[in-house]
């Protein structure tokens, strides 16, 4: 898989990052070292262009949740701070969809999977760049 | 091998044949007296009484070309290579001339015999290096442990080449990875550090060409520095360093030389080493891919229920890699004749996976056991999964409950691939959609509840996405229609046979590719009444 990053002002700074080829166990941890690069840098808006991903496994569901919680400036669950990292997840999702990671034009795979697994309800997803970069801020 | 040593006339000429030479002389001078007098201070050969002592205290002082009276002898210091190893003691009638062409005689005879000594010697030492080297590549070739095979290695080259400071530098981990790290030394810690940094530009170069090379650095406390690189084949594996303090002598090529000898035993034995751990890396992880699947396979039910009026059937495949797939059914304990049925996978694989796997299975075990409704099931094993979960590891999980009695079917799914119902009547396969979410990544989430009827001769379906993602060689996917073809294409057949002709589609549409993923399908089918 080929990853690609891009910045964009729009209303908030966004940056998008292009996944090429499939998404599955062997590079799902590259997705999320990338987004955690990203986040390091500065970023807190980030859009997933999963145009060019034909195909996504079950470890694309794990890099897509563990973006979108790093994103929000959250580690990755952490078993140590027990309920109370458990409630700060659960304020988000009584807040509904989460806000800084959003998704851009999947393809059919990929958005049935997205469906199959409910996180549809999580992750934003905009047909097109222009509306996605309008849809921050 | 220094040449500075004291060699006594003994070691050089045979007695013998010495005092054949100076007899022949005597019985060209009549009435003189020929000696040979050692530095030692004693007669080595010829006659006569010789003021010894002094003698030899004169040897020790003279220069070469030098003579010198001893009481009543005249006395000539003989020479090899210019080291004193005696002199020749004259008394009598002898004319210089003939004192001259002796003692050209005996200096040349004794250059001689030193030749042939340091010849024999450097055979000894060529004897000994072998020898050294045998038993360099008994002990390194023996050991597989590739920590310790460079301080065996430093231990032994340390006695043929003397150094002050010496370092083995190879990959961090394995083989693998760069800067070299110093993996054994000797001399103190700071020479280690002086070594390493005199040596750097060599360390490079010796490297790059796969050649040794000496450096004659002048920094304090380094003064030379020989690197020899760790040849297994044309491979640099890595470097091998000694230095002498400054004003030591710089190191030679009869030193590269050996310290090469040394070095290729230890560079194959370290390389057999590093292929000796990866293997048993590899038994590891083989062992922990078993243990993963033994995991897995003694939670997977040995039977399928008998259930009058009912027919199930069940598969699991495993890939290479062991998954987190799994199925169960469980009779309710309320007396209803409920039947729980649950089909789940997790995501990952190895033995994190299989743990998963075990760990959501007893839960959700639990949870039905309680007899709540499938909805509540889910998500109160959701939240402890999500409270427990280490491994951030996702699972998708269908539970169902299905009243034997009466056929109803209640279900809902945590973002798991929706089952198909086949309609025996109409011959329609429907999905079973409800509004669904993947678990072990929210703590609270709000599944959907929805209940169908079966009727005679219904078939449900129940898989993971190892069977619709299952791939043929030209890396297209075996997808819902396909199986949902295959499904259909004996609706009259006993649930054991739908699924034999499910497997064999599969099969078939897979060809000779290896699976990428587990197969795990459930059959249901309710029997004409």
């Amino acid at each position: 898989m080929n990853l690609t990053v891009e910045q964009i002002q729009g209303k908030a700074p966004v940056t998008i990052l292009g996944l090429h080829g499939d998404l599955d166990a062997s590079n799902y941890q590259e997705v999320i070292a990338k987004a955690q690069t990203i986040y390091n840098a500065g970023g807190r808006y980030l859009l997933l262009d999963m145009s060019d991903v034909p195909f996504m496994g079950s470890s694309g569901l794990v890099a897509l949740h563990a973006v979108a919680v790093l994103m929000r400036g959250d580690k990755p669950a952490d078993p140590a701070s027990g309920w109370d990292a458990i409630h700060a997840i659960d304020r988000d999702r009584e807040s509904g969809m989460q806000k800084h990671v959003k998704l851009i034009a999947p393809q059919q795979q990929v958005d049935r999977v997205l469906d199959r697994t409910g996180l549809k309800q999580y992750f934003e997803i905009h047909s097109d760049r222009e509306t996605a970069i309008a849809s921050f801020g | 091998m220094t040449h500075s040593e004291y060699v006594p006339l003994r070691r050089l000429l045979e007695r013998g044949v010495a005092e054949a030479f100076l007899a022949s002389f005597e019985r060209l001078m009549p009435g003189a007296e020929v000696a040979l007098l050692g530095s030692d201070g004693r007669r080595f050969a010829g006659r006569g009484d010789w003021p010894l002592a002094e003698a030899a205290a004169w040897v020790a002082r003279a220069a070469e070309g030098q003579t010198g009276t001893v009481a009543d002898a005249r006395l000539y210091p003989l020479t090899t290579k210019s080291q004193p190893v005696g002199a020749l003691a004259v008394r009598g009638p002898v004319s210089e001339d003939v004192v001259r062409c002796l003692r050209e005689s005996l200096n040349l005879f004794l250059d001689q015999a030193l030749e042939k000594r340091e010849v024999a010697r450097e055979t000894l030492d060529r004897y000994r290096e072998i020898n050294l080297l045998y038993r360099i590549g008994e002990t390194i070739g023996a050991s597989l442990d590739p920590d310790e095979i460079p301080r065996l290695e430093l231990r032994e080259a340390q006695r043929v080449i003397p150094a002050d400071v010496g370092a083995v530098l190879l990959p961090p981990a394995g083989g693998i990875g760069d800067p070299l790290e110093v993996k054994a030394s000797f001399g103190t810690g700071e020479q280690v550090t002086a070594l390493q940094n005199a040596a750097r530009d060599l360390i490079a170069q010796v490297r790059q060409t796969g050649r040794p090379d000496i450096l004659a650095a002048d920094e304090a406390p380094v003064g030379t520095v020989l690197c020899a690189p760790l040849k297994a084949g044309e491979r640099v594996l890595g470097v091998v360093l000694f230095g002498r303090a400054a004003g030591q002598p710089v190191f030679t090529a009869g030193d590269e030389k050996l310290v090469m000898a040394l070095t290729s035993q230890a560079a194959i034995a370290i390389e057999k080493a590093w292929l000796h751990q990866q293997e048993l890396k590899r038994q590891r992880m083989e062992q922990e891919l078993a243990i993963g699947r033994r995991i897995q396979l003694s939670l997977l039910p040995e039977t399928c229920p008998s259930v009058p009026g009912w027919e199930l059937a069940a598969l699991y495949e495993a890939a290479q890699q062991v998954g987190g797939d799994y199925y169960d059914f469980f009779e309710l304990p309320d007396g209803t004749g409920r039947l729980g049925l649950v089909i789940a996978d997790v995501t990952g694989k190895g033995v994190p996976a299989a743990l998963m796997m075990a760990f959501s299975r007893a839960i959700i075990r639990t949870e039905a056991m309680s007899g709540r409704n499938p909805a509540d099931v889910l998500e109160r094993a959701n939240r402890i999964i999500v409270q427990d979960n280490r491994s951030q590891l996702l699972l998708s999980a269908f539970y169902a409950t299905l009243d034997t009695r009466g056929g109803q079917l209640a279900y809902a799914s945590g973002g798991h691939d929706h089952p198909f119902w086949l309609h025996a009547a109409t011959g329609v396969c429907e999905e079973l959609h409800s509004r669904s979410l993947v678990m072990g990544a929210f703590p609270f989430i709000a599944l959907e509840e929805r209940a169908i009827d079966l009727a005679a001769g219904d078939l449900l379906l129940l898989y993971t996405d190892g069977v619709t993602e299952a791939r043929a060689a030209d890396g297209q996917m075996f997808g819902e229609a396909r199986l949902q073809a295959a499904l259909a294409a004996n609706p009259a057949a006993s649930a054991g046979e739908v699924l034999r002709t499910i497997v064999g589609a599969i099969k078939t549409f897979v060809g000779e590719a290896p699976p990428a993923d587990d197969l795990t399908l459930v059959v249901v089918k309710r029997n004409g009444s």
